[in-house]
């Protein structure tokens, strides 16, 4: 199996483990699990800044803070225009405990190591949320803001999985 | 040679330029563009101006973009949605200019001299 394949082939799996989490969720769980989505990818990349010194790896996450951060800014002023919070739920919680031992393994690795782990990670789990955002979430959303506001991320997070992708290609 | 003056100020809301200004195409006088930076493109890609045209960025995107110039003649900086930056072409040339956060999002603006385009 290619790695690429392996990749591709992790990012189902994990799709796929997390689909009891995030089955049925109801507007305000899907906004929380999408906020939180963000801030854990926001986490990623300030490991990258603080441990590589690669330029594109640097550059990357410098775009993954920016974006990221945009996108949640945006969410936020939605919510509060609707007067609505997120809720807490099981498919965030999952996303967190993926994402601390994943954070674990990145901040034991240097240089090159790092480099490779980092992109790999960032292209997966672009995949992953892509595909649930974009095939479970947005079909059953109800809200018309909170559906157009979700579309609209998407088109960014896909973004961010094509240059996901060239990094992992460089860092291999 | 520059090929940009200095960008002018940053503003947000909406768009106060028109595409092209007839009024102003008309006389032969400077005319204005904009660009949309939309889906993570640069709408058009590539523009043809002459020296002493403004140049507009709007960005219309969720995430923030800039547009700069590879040679160092212009560059927006961080422009968040609906924020917008002009320029000045200065004398003629190819200025390609990318985002610095996407790469892969590109554009040239072409500065030439001489009649009406």
């Amino acid at each position: 199996m290619t790695k690429k394949l392996m990749i591709a082939a992790l990012a189902l799996v994990a799709a796929t483990g997390m689909a009891s989490a995030q089955d049925k969720l109801n507007d305000l769980e899907i906004a929380h699990a999408a906020y939180t989505a963000d801030v854990i990818d926001i986490r990623y990349a300030h490991i990258a800044l603080a441990i590589s010194d690669t330029p594109a790896i640097r550059k990357f996450a410098e775009a993954m803070i920016s974006d990221h951060t945009a996108v949640n800014e945006g969410a936020g002023a939605l919510l509060k225009k609707l007067n609505a919070a997120p809720q807490d739920n099981a498919f965030s919680q999952a996303l967190l405990k993926g994402a601390a031992e994943k954070q674990a393994e990145l901040l034991s690795l240097r240089g090159d190591a790092f480099d490779k782990a980092y992109a790999s990670n960032e292209l997966g789990y672009h995949q992953t949320v892509n595909k649930i955002l974009g095939e479970t979430w947005l079909p059953i959303v109800d809200n018309a803001e909170l559906k157009e506001f979700l579309a609209e991320a998407l088109v960014t997070f896909k973004a961010h999985e094509a240059h996901a992708g060239l990094i992992a290609k460089m860092a291999k | 040679m520059r090929h940009f003056l200095m960008a002018l100020a940053l503003t947000a809301g909406a768009s106060l330029l028109p595409l092209i200004d007839p009024a102003a195409a008309d006389a032969g006088k400077p005319r204005s563009y904009q660009i949309v930076i939309e889906k993570f493109a640069f709408s058009p890609a590539r523009l043809t101006v002459k020296p002493g045209d403004t140049i507009e960025w709007i960005n219309r995107d969720l995430a923030p973009h800039t547009a700069t110039a590879k040679d160092a003649s212009f560059d927006t900086l961080r422009l968040k949605r609906n924020e917008t930056m002009r320029a000045v072409a200065g004398s003629p040339g190819v200025v390609d200019y990318i985002c610095t956060y996407h790469p892969n999002m590109k554009g040239v603006i072409v500065i030439v001299d001489g009649p009406a385009l």
